[in-house]
């Protein structure tokens, strides 16, 4: 267990970056996907998410080693210290969480611009801009909300790769070195921590969700009526 | 990781989290453990790609769907049909989609038709060559031709696959069709088992089951398909409770029908449509899941060609060989989109049923 | 001494030529109180090429201060120097702790070092070393003649634990403190390769305190040594820090200077992926490391940064067969074996110019290496004359059956697969299936201990002969786990034979038996090259290819 306490801040940190860049990558897409008014650029932006999913992550932090670190010599291929050593692993763990995430997002903005407040809203004159932005997005948000707790589980699955392909320590190569070296109290203390985690974050999702969504209380049991 | 929840969340969570409490339409079946359910029966939903017009509530939907089950899919048969070809003309990334899924099955059956070439002895003096019409994926330290080795590999790869989605499926099932038909503690004890798999990141799952099984590729594929056992299973149950409750399936039981026939009859013919979508994803997750664990190392030992030690055998090249992660790699993306793509077509064939 | 690390690929180009290798002879005993002094360059002899490429380090004056980062492969959970083996962690635990004797990288001379002269009877079953009386281990007890006894009898009770030191001291009778500076070690038989044994890190000094801590913690970094820098952290699978002894003033004269290192810390990162080694590398988030893949070295010639070659001494990387398995212990197989691989063809391909396939059991670079090449040479039609004539015939698929066995059989290792893999491609050819098990550090050692296992694949550098008595003599480590044999009797007679002239004809003759039975298969000759930013000086090897941090410094100090 102290072995995995260790190694769990460099993942933490890690993994939180990622997340950030996750959802601001996701809801960018989302937004891209309905925001432009040619149809051809949406249509480009939709296909992004599907390819963004199919992506194997060592794959992808191969490939931006390749590119960022050995062509263009942008940024460093390892270590756990210093912003730039973070930006290749985070993006390659992002990638599949933001495709995820914009694929809700976008559905559920969609869904969002033909409810009846958005009507409204035109209808007083808000700009479009104002309308997708402010009122749909605010409110298809709620929904990718909930997937927390799987784009944070996912995350941490993903450091196993990431981990071992940017050769950086934590979580995810002691899980790999632990397997390797069949260390099954290390496997078992790290399916543990990364349960823990999920469950934590699925938990406060569920406590958080009615108070940014008031809506929740009142309708949830109207429907289920 | 890449993998296992990305795809299928994208799609199931996406139905239950938009209505939150649409899944009480099934009486007893809790939103949270019934995602796609909740989902499958809209005639109208829409794929990521489609804006749509919504403003539909599940309330709305629900005795659509039951009546389609019953009435409803005879009339059906005809018209879809003609409407099926008709969409497929409009989209040619999903006839796309199917082509590559057939060559890469092909690939899988008949490697040598594609490629004549020994995959495992190379000539040591062609080393690291860059991609030409003789060698068009280059090849590797050894010589060898990368683009005979991926097609090679697909046997391996795929079948693990297989092997993986197969176990998912029928387990999955299996839980599924008990948790929804027998209800009470035996829906309560596999509700915490999928529960419980599904609060562990996959990838991890698969590597602590790895730990205990030890490596090779049916050992990998086993550990893949216990992840993909969860999403199965919730499919599944969601699916047998919406039905049993369905007026006739409450009639035919009334009627004295046993209850086994009910659910070769009724049950599972209603659940195949979410299951079958269910499965082309999962196809997808479990390429990308097989191959990141044999990236790790963890699949068949080398010479054999797999898919993800392909590209991992080309890790140790990346400022000198491009083409030994790069190309491999994109054959197992253009597959994975390839299935996704099949998948949602088929959900939403699915979804129309 | 030991196993390697460094996988094959990353062998080679040559340059500066700090370092050349002699095989001296060093027959033990017979060196007395020698003296040399650290030449400068010069190089000569086997293996050391100059190119002139690079370095400039030794002209400059040195720097102190700053911190050196160095990457190394892989973490095998152990930096106590009486007990590693594994190259990487020696890079770590050679630092740490000073020997009684040093060896001389360019002469092979046994040279004083906390020992200030010594002396052996005529059989050399006997050692008697005087102490240099100013020295201290880092937590300021006193380096005495009791501290001596202290830690030989410690590393003989550490066993198999002391996988190298253990063996060293094979024949231990004790250690007698004959005054405060003054201690005899006795062995039950001659023992002529102890004397270099001691300039090596296995027999380096811990603080007699450490002897009380469980081998476990001492793993850890939990031990006070008596080397130019101590550890200060060290967080497993991930980073080694070590910080310097600033009271350290008893340098050996195989190194450039006598005082403090240079540098205040080196920090060893474990990179476990060649291509990050090389992008960081590259990007400066390293200053050094002595893991550059073989494809990757061009990229550094020149252009800010330098490189050393070294030729390892010792026994080749090879396939050690397990003959009590049923097929490793069939020498018909084992010869075919020996026949069918090219090793020319592994050189090639895979490792640089400078590097070398196996021509005997011992690489050239070893002090008394007789050339074996002609029976090592690559015959794959003798190759299959012999599984003909053994009965092994072909079969459907290729690979060759007798009584229904199919001639497939597996090497253990833990090293990188490429030279293994051509080896596998290339016994294919002759209808051998060789199958390649890859396996962890641990567990290969594992594996060993149980005996599980076809073949094993290793190498062991040691700058002294007596390696090959070492793994196979049966009375030894048996590495073959065979029953004993007429070589034997050879192997064991060299370490009491201390002419060097006729310990070379009989290791000529037990080298000779060991690869005509095919109890080793040699592959090819392992190489350490160290490729380093322009601003790191002074870093390079000790006799036995190990990397000695004492003398090394960076441009700039603190400022690096």
């Amino acid at each position: 267990m102290d072995v995995v306490a260790g190694v769990l801040p460099s993942t933490i940190q890690l993994a939180a970056v990622a997340l950030v860049l996750g959802v601001a990558l996701g809801a960018l897409l989302a937004v891209a996907t309905v925001l432009p008014r040619a149809a051809w650029l949406r249509q480009l932006v939709s296909t992004l998410p599907p390819v963004g999913v199919a992506l194997p992550t060592f794959w992808v932090g191969l490939i931006l080693l390749q590119v960022f670190s050995f062509r263009l010599g942008l940024f460093p291929a390892m270590g756990d210290d210093g912003v730039a050593s973070l930006v290749l692993p985070a993006v390659t763990l992002a990638v599949p969480a933001a495709a995820g995430l914009s694929q809700v997002l976008s559905r559920s903005l969609r869904e969002a611009l033909g409810e009846p407040y958005v009507e409204t809203a035109r209808a007083k004159g808000a700009s479009r801009l104002r309308v997708q932005l402010g009122h749909a997005l605010r409110n298809a948000a709620l929904p990718a909300f909930t997937m927390l707790g799987l784009t944070v589980g996912g995350l941490l699955g993903g450091t196993v790769v990431t981990e071992t392909v940017f050769s950086r320590a934590g979580l995810g190569r002691l899980a790999v070195t632990a397997v390797n070296s069949q260390d099954i109290p290390v496997v078992q203390a790290i399916v543990v921590v990364s349960a823990l985690v999920f469950v934590t974050v699925t938990l406060v999702v569920d406590l958080v969700y009615p108070l940014i969504d008031p809506r929740i209380a009142v309708r949830a049991p109207a429907l289920a009526a | 990781m890449t993998s296992t929840t990305a795809p299928s969340t994208a799609s199931t969570s996406a139905g239950s989290t938009r209505r939150p409490g649409s899944g009480a339409s099934t009486p007893s079946a809790p939103s949270a453990q019934a995602p796609l359910a909740t989902h499958a029966p809209l005639p109208e939903e829409l794929e990521v790609l489609e804006p749509s017009p919504d403003g539909v509530t599940s309330a709305v939907m629900e005795p659509a769907a039951a009546r389609g089950a019953s009435h409803g899919l005879a009339r059906g048969l005809g018209a879809r049909a003609g409407a099926r070809l008709r969409s497929l003309a409009r989209t040619p990334g999903l006839v796309l989609a199917g082509l590559v899924v057939l060559l890469v099955l092909a690939w899988a059956l008949v490697p040598n038709l594609f490629a004549s070439g020994d995959p495992l002895t190379g000539v040591p003096a062609d080393r690291l060559a860059a991609p030409s019409a003789a060698h068009p994926f280059g090849t590797d330290h050894l010589g060898r031709d990368v683009y005979t080795r991926v097609v090679h590999g697909t046997g391996v790869s795929l079948s693990a696959t297989a092997v993986a989605v197969a176990i998912g499926l029928v387990v999955g099932s299996v839980l599924g069709l008990l948790a929804g038909f027998l209800r009470g503690w035996v829906d309560e004890a596999i509700g915490r088992v999928v529960d419980v798999l599904l609060a562990i990141p996959s990838l991890l799952l698969s590597l602590a089951l790895i730990t205990a099984l030890g490596f090779g590729t049916v050992k990998v594929a086993i550990a893949v398909g216990v992840t993909s056992v969860a999403a199965f299973a919730r499919v599944m149950r969601a699916q047998v409770l919406r039905t049993s409750t369905s007026l006739y399936v409450e009639a035919a039981r009334a009627g004295g029908v046993r209850w086994h026939s009910v659910l070769l009859r009724h049950v599972l013919p209603n659940s195949a449509g979410p299951v079958l979508a269910l499965t082309a994803l999962e196809i997808g997750t479990a390429v990308l899941a097989i191959a990141s664990l044999s990236f790790l190392g963890y699949g068949a030992p080398p010479p054999a060609p797999e898919w993800g030690s392909l590209v991992a055998g080309g890790r140790d090249y990346l400022a000198t060989a491009w083409w030994l992660t790069v190309l491999p790699g994109l054959v197992i993306v253009a597959l994975v989109l390839a299935v996704n793509r099949v998948g949602r077509a088929l959900e939403r064939t699915g979804e129309a049923r | 001494m030991t196993r390697t690390t460094q996988p094959p690929a990353r062998r080679t180009r040559p340059t500066t030529a700090r370092h050349a290798v002699v095989p001296a002879m060093l027959s033990a005993g017979l060196l007395l109180a020698a003296c040399a002094s650290p030449g400068t360059a010069g190089s000569d002899g086997s293996g050391d090429a100059t190119d002139g490429a690079s370095d400039g380090a030794d002209e400059a004056t040195p720097v102190e201060g700053g911190n050196l980062t160095f990457a190394i492969t892989v973490d095998s959970h152990c930096i106590d120097p009486q007990q590693v083996g594994n190259n990487d962690a020696i890079a770590v635990a050679r630092q740490t702790v000073a020997s009684l004797t040093a060896q001389d990288p360019e002469t092979g001379e046994i040279v004083p070092w906390l020992a200030t002269s010594w002396e052996s009877n005529e059989d050399a079953s006997s050692f008697t070393f005087t102490l240099r009386d100013d020295a201290t281990y880092a937590d300021g007890t006193p380096i005495d003649a009791e501290s001596v006894k202290t830690n030989f009898d410690a590393i003989v009770a550490l066993g198999a634990k002391a996988s190298l030191g253990s063996q060293y001291l094979a024949g231990y009778e004790g250690t007698t403190v004959v005054d405060e500076h003054t201690v005899t070690v006795d062995f039950a038989a001659p023992s002529a390769q102890f004397l270099q044994a001691t300039s090596t890190f296995s027999l380096g000094l811990l603080s007699p305190a450490t002897a009380q801590l469980t081998p476990e913690d001492r793993c850890t970094g939990d031990f006070v040594g008596s080397g130019p820098f101590a550890v200060s952290s060290y967080t497993q699978d991930s980073e080694i820090v070590l910080e310097k002894v600033p009271d350290y003033a008893w340098g050996s004269e195989a190194n450039g200077h006598t005082g403090a290192a240079y540098l205040d810390t080196i920090t060893y990162t474990v990179v476990p992926e060649s291509s990050v080694r090389t992008g960081s590398l590259a990007s400066g988030q390293i200053d050094a490391t002595a893991a550059i893949a073989t494809v990757d070295l061009p990229q550094f010639a020149g252009d800010g940064f330098w490189s050393t070659y070294r030729a390892n001494p010792g026994v080749v990387f090879s396939l050690f067969p397990n003959e009590s398995s049923p097929l490793g212990g069939d020498k018909a197989v084992r010869q075919a074996i020996l026949k069918g691989i090219d090793r020319e063809q592994v050189a090639t391909t895979l490792l640089t110019e400078e590097d070398q396939p196996a021509t005997s059991v011992l690489s050239r670079s070893t002090p008394l290496y007789t050339d074996l090449g002609d029976a090592l040479a690559y015959d794959p039609e003798g190759a299959k004359k012999i599984l003909d004539d053994a009965g092994w015939v072909e079969g459907a698929d290729g690979v060759r059956e007798k009584d229904g066995q199919r001639l497939s059989t597996t090497v253990t290792f833990w090293q990188v697969p490429e030279p293994l893999e051509l080896v596998q491609q290339q016994l294919a050819q002759i209808g051998v299936e060789l199958n390649l098990q890859h396996v962890t550090v641990a567990e290969s050692q594992a594996i060993k201990e149980s005996g599980d296992f076809d073949f094993d694949y290793y190498n062991l550098t040691r700058s002294d002969p007596d390696v090959l008595r070492l793994i196979f003599s049966a009375n030894a480590r048996n590495v073959n786990k065979r029953e004993p044999a007429e070589v034997d009797s050879l192997l064991d007679s060299s370490a009491t034979i201390t002419d060097p002239t006729q310990r070379q004809d009989v290791l000529a003759q037990a080298a000779e038996l060991l690869v005509e039975d095919a109890h080793a298969i040699p592959v090819y000759e392992l190489s350490t090259t160290i490729v380093a930013a322009d601003h790191v000086h002074g870093l390079g090897f000790e006799a036995s290819s190990r990397l000695d941090f004492y003398d090394a410094w960076v441009e700039g100090g603190a400022g690096s």
